[in-house]
């Protein structure tokens, strides 16, 4: 066994399915974002250890035009494929999943504003994105009963739309500049509308107090009779599952880019540790744990799980991705396609957030006390993990597949939550 | 850093049952597991109350320590003419598991305490383990201070200095003969603050190579400092930090051997604790995502039943979950019989080369390491899957729920269970006998190669 001695940094991660994209655009953006992910990258366990919500960080990720990576080149943005995006979601969930998750809401706008059938809600998006406009969401509740909202939009006796309601796990709300919220209207139905956050009569707190990704400024956000312009009121509300751009398969896409990406942070970052080890077992079979083969053969687990998640990732990719081509062309969706993408989604979600949680648990396993100091916070990766795995709990999207395989019951495609009404 | 020597607290048990009333109850057959369990039951339940507040203010548990110590606990396994109770191993090993799911971090606290008074009852070495089993009767508890971090970590390694001959002369006319003096730094010293004695290793300078002397001292001497320290995410009230010995006096008939059959046998009774605490951990994570269960209103479109209590979904997470807890309790108990009978085996064996001790340690060390191992991984995947149960709220950081986790995972790194997992191999295929001692190493190559970096353990 020969030491590597001339080995001291990671090889490039993004190439682990050999599906880096080679287009100029997409060279472009990376160059200027790879610095801004590495500050991120370096800053993330101690911006988790003292509990900073880095705006700047939101600012300066929309500033290298992560914001608006879908967003065409003549709108301000870099007019990347779903893909090409896909790419970049990951790497930044490898510097850090917290940023993927508080961008959720606005990757999910962005991707409804590409394939928007009204062209001037299109425009009026398409240029604030290109603009850098972030956006957040306040749609969550707690105490309603499921499916029924009490958040009200409803128009004052002047004609003005006005919110009130509470609203929890309001991701991204802090970093953002716009809202999407969730509401009924005065008939009880279902009706949605963006407001700046600039509004009057808007409360954002950061008390979502979760034991990972604890930096997606999740918390509350309330809206006391705030006016909201008319043109942002959407009837019919979000996420009727109707359009996939917006549908769960979307939202599911983003927590396994996190997840995908936290895979690969913890190869990196369990990589950089054995490398610098100077301590071992009074049994192992090396002097330095780097050429210790247990040591490497824990790595290589590590390193597999991680492609298992990639490929499961890229599975959902090119799929999702076709889809919402197809979707953003006009083209009228067969059921059994949406049906495929979903039972594709909800396979690779039990496979990634399976596959994370067991490498964020074993990859301890290289040995070693130091690995648990907290100010090494790798402990992080799981309690990342497993915070996102627990936002739609993976027995009843299996239920799902497993009613579809023997009853070919089609995959619900909406998610709600909420209280039973008569339980004690 | 703080030393937090000065902190200790002797708070009186109130009416919690003591040491004498256990005593006076047992037969001569020794306890019965109904006794154990009766008597200790309140004395558990008293340490767990604070628990979750202790965790919460980083307060380590004496008051909770002087609860066990007057009930008995620390002398349970002692042998009745030693003073003691005379439990089993396999009895103190369910006894750790409560204790365990009443407070994880004070079984791994007291495992030198266990280790080493099953040592000296075992093979008993003279007048030091006379000494020592007389303290244990009294109440007394020993813990160890065995681990070095690097120089290059700024820390001393452990020097025994002979005492110059005035020195013993004088010490030995107010009858406290004193032989040496121990000056350097340890780490990892688990339960030390806990302690009234510590078990140290230390070396003459210039005969490193005779291998460490293994010297008691006394916790409270003012030359030993004991520092609360270790920052791990988990069992972070174990303890287990530093401690810094100044010229620290030690007296005749204070050092003992390690390199003998009962030495090496006395890993096997760490990994008993260690595994009754994974095991213990797993039961209260159990207990808590069922009361987290029941009690939960919030629901799916897509969920099976109109709450999680009645989702059969969810009865079969907690299904499984319990089946890994209830089955790593079984482990442990089963393990732990082998042990006792090992150091049974070796009782009169002196030889760490006797086919006899050999045999016995093999046996032992299998064991433990095959129980570990399967432990460690059912309390880890027990204490991520009871989060399958639930949603977001599950994850609320004020649940505490994730601590199990990080307490098992912090347990499970101990002595690194793939090595282990290798020995067990090696036995199997090649009927290797497995190493007589598990501990971590500095590499010196590295040392010499680049003194300055502080890389850790």
């Amino acid at each position: 066994m020969t030491t590597t001695a001339e080995r001291t940094t990671a090889p490039s991660s993004a190439a682990s399915t050999g599906s880096e994209p080679s287009g100029q655009a997409y060279r472009t953006v990376r160059e200027r974002l790879a610095p801004v992910f590495a500050a991120i990258a370096d800053s993330a366990a101690e911006r988790e250890a003292e509990h900073i919500i880095d705006r700047d960080a939101v600012r300066r990720l929309a500033a290298a035009g992560f914001t608006s990576l879908r967003v065409p080149v003549e709108y301000g943005g870099a007019g990347l494929s779903f893909a090409e995006q896909a790419q970049l979601i990951v790497e930044l969930a490898a510097a850090d999943s917290n940023l993927v998750q508080a961008l959720r809401a606005h990757l999910i706008n962005q991707e409804n504003v590409l394939g928007h059938p009204d062209p001037v809600f299109r425009n009026r998006w398409l240029r604030r994105l290109g603009d850098g406009a972030v956006v957040g969401n306040a749609v969550t509740e707690i105490n309603n009963a499921v499916g029924e909202g009490t958040t009200t939009l409803v128009q004052d006796a002047e004609g003005t739309w006005r919110l009130n309601g509470t609203k929890y796990y309001s991701t991204g709300t802090l970093y953002a500049d716009w809202i999407i919220v969730a509401a009924v209207d005065a008939q009880g139905e279902e009706i949605a509308a963006t407001v700046s956050v600039n509004a009057p009569g808007i409360t954002r707190l950061d008390d979502w107090d979760g034991f990972g990704q604890q930096l997606t400024a999740s918390g509350t956000t309330v809206f006391e009779n705030t006016p909201v312009e008319a043109e942002e009121v959407y009837t019919g509300g979000l996420d009727d599952g109707t359009r996939v751009a917006t549908g769960q398969a979307s939202w599911q896409f983003l927590h396994l880019a996190a997840l995908t990406g936290i895979a690969e942070a913890i190869v990196r970052d369990v990589s950089a540790y054995v490398r610098g080890r100077r301590r071992s077992f009074s049994h192992g079979t090396a002097e330095l744990p780097r050429d210790d083969a247990q040591v490497l053969q824990v790595v290589g687990e590590l390193s597999s799980a991680a492609f298992a998640a990639r490929a499961a990732f890229e599975s959902v990719v090119s799929a999702l991705g076709g889809v919402l081509e197809r979707e953003a062309a006009g083209e009228d969706l067969p059921e059994e396609d949406t049906n495929a993408l979903y039972v594709r989604v909800y396979q690779a979600q039990q496979v990634i957030a399976k596959n994370v949680l067991a490498a964020a648990t074993h990859l301890f396993e290289v040995g070693g006390a130091s690995a648990l100091s907290q100010s090494r916070r790798l402990d992080r990766h799981w309690r990342n993990a497993r915070v996102l795995a627990n936002h739609n709990p993976l027995i009843y999207r299996s239920r799902l597949l497993g009613d579809w395989e023997v009853n070919a019951t089609p995959p619900a495609r909406s998610y709600r939550i909420g209280s039973v009404p008569n339980a004690q | 850093m703080t030393d937090t020597t000065h902190l200790e607290h002797r708070t009186a048990p109130s009416s919690l049952p003591t040491f004498d009333e256990l005593r006076a109850a047992i037969g001569p057959a020794g306890p019965t597991d109904a006794q154990l369990t009766a008597h200790f039951a309140p004395v558990f339940a008293a340490v767990a109350a604070g628990s979750a507040q202790r965790e919460q203010d980083h307060e380590l548990a004496f008051a909770a320590l002087e609860h066990l110590r007057g009930a008995g606990f620390t002398r349970v396994r002692l042998g009745r003419d030693h003073g003691g109770i005379g439990a089993s191993l396999p009895q103190l090993a369910d006894l750790l598991v409560e204790l365990a799911a009443a407070d994880s971090n004070l079984p791994q606290a007291l495992h030198g305490h266990f280790m080493f008074t099953e040592q000296h009852e075992n093979e008993p070495q003279g007048a030091v383990s006379e000494w020592w089993l007389a303290e244990v009767a009294a109440g007394k508890i020993f813990g160890n201070a065995l681990v070095e971090l690097p120089p290059s970590a700024g820390r001393r390694p452990v020097h025994w200095i002979d005492a110059d001959p005035d020195t013993v002369q004088a010490a030995a006319a107010t009858g406290t003969t004193e032989v040496a003096r121990l000056t350097g730094d340890k780490f990892y010293s688990t339960g030390a603050i806990f302690a009234d004695y510590l078990l140290v290793s230390a070396v003459r300078p210039g005969l490193e190579e005779d291998g460490p002397i293994f010297a008691i001292i006394d916790a409270r001497d003012p030359g030993v400092q004991r520092i609360d320290d270790w920052n791990g995410f988990g069992q972070r009230l174990t303890a287990s930090g530093t401690t810094t010995l100044d010229h620290v006096p030690v007296r005749a008939q204070r050092t003992q051997e390690f390199n003998v059959p009962t030495g090496v046998l006395a890993y096997t009774v760490l990994w008993i604790v260690l595994a009754a605490t994974q095991a213990g951990i797993g039961a209260t994570a159990l207990a808590e995502i069922t009361a987290f269960v029941r009690g939960r209103r919030r629901t799916y479109d897509h969920a099976t039943a109109e709450t999680p209590a009645e989702d059969p979904l969810v009865h079969q997470v907690i299904g499984a979950v319990s089946a890994k807890v209830g089955s790593a309790r079984h482990i442990v108990r089963g393990a732990a019989a082998v042990v006792e009978e090992s150091f049974l085996q070796v009782r009169g064996h002196t030889d760490l080369e006797d086919p006899v001790v050999l045999q016995a340690h093999a046996r032992a060390n299998i064991a433990l390491s095959e129980a570990t191992l399967v432990v460690s991984d059912l309390i880890l995947e027990a204490t991520n899957q009871i989060f399958e149960s639930g949603g977001a709220s599950a994850t609320d950081a004020s649940r505490q729920l994730h601590q199990h986790w990080l307490n098992a995972r912090t347990i499970a790194s101990h002595t690194p269970l793939i090595y282990r997992t290798q020995a067990v191999g090696d036995y199997r295929i090649n009927g290797a006998i497995p190493p007589f001692h598990s501990t971590a190493r500095n590499s010196a190559a590295a040392e010499a190669a680049t003194p300055s970096t502080t890389e850790g353990a």
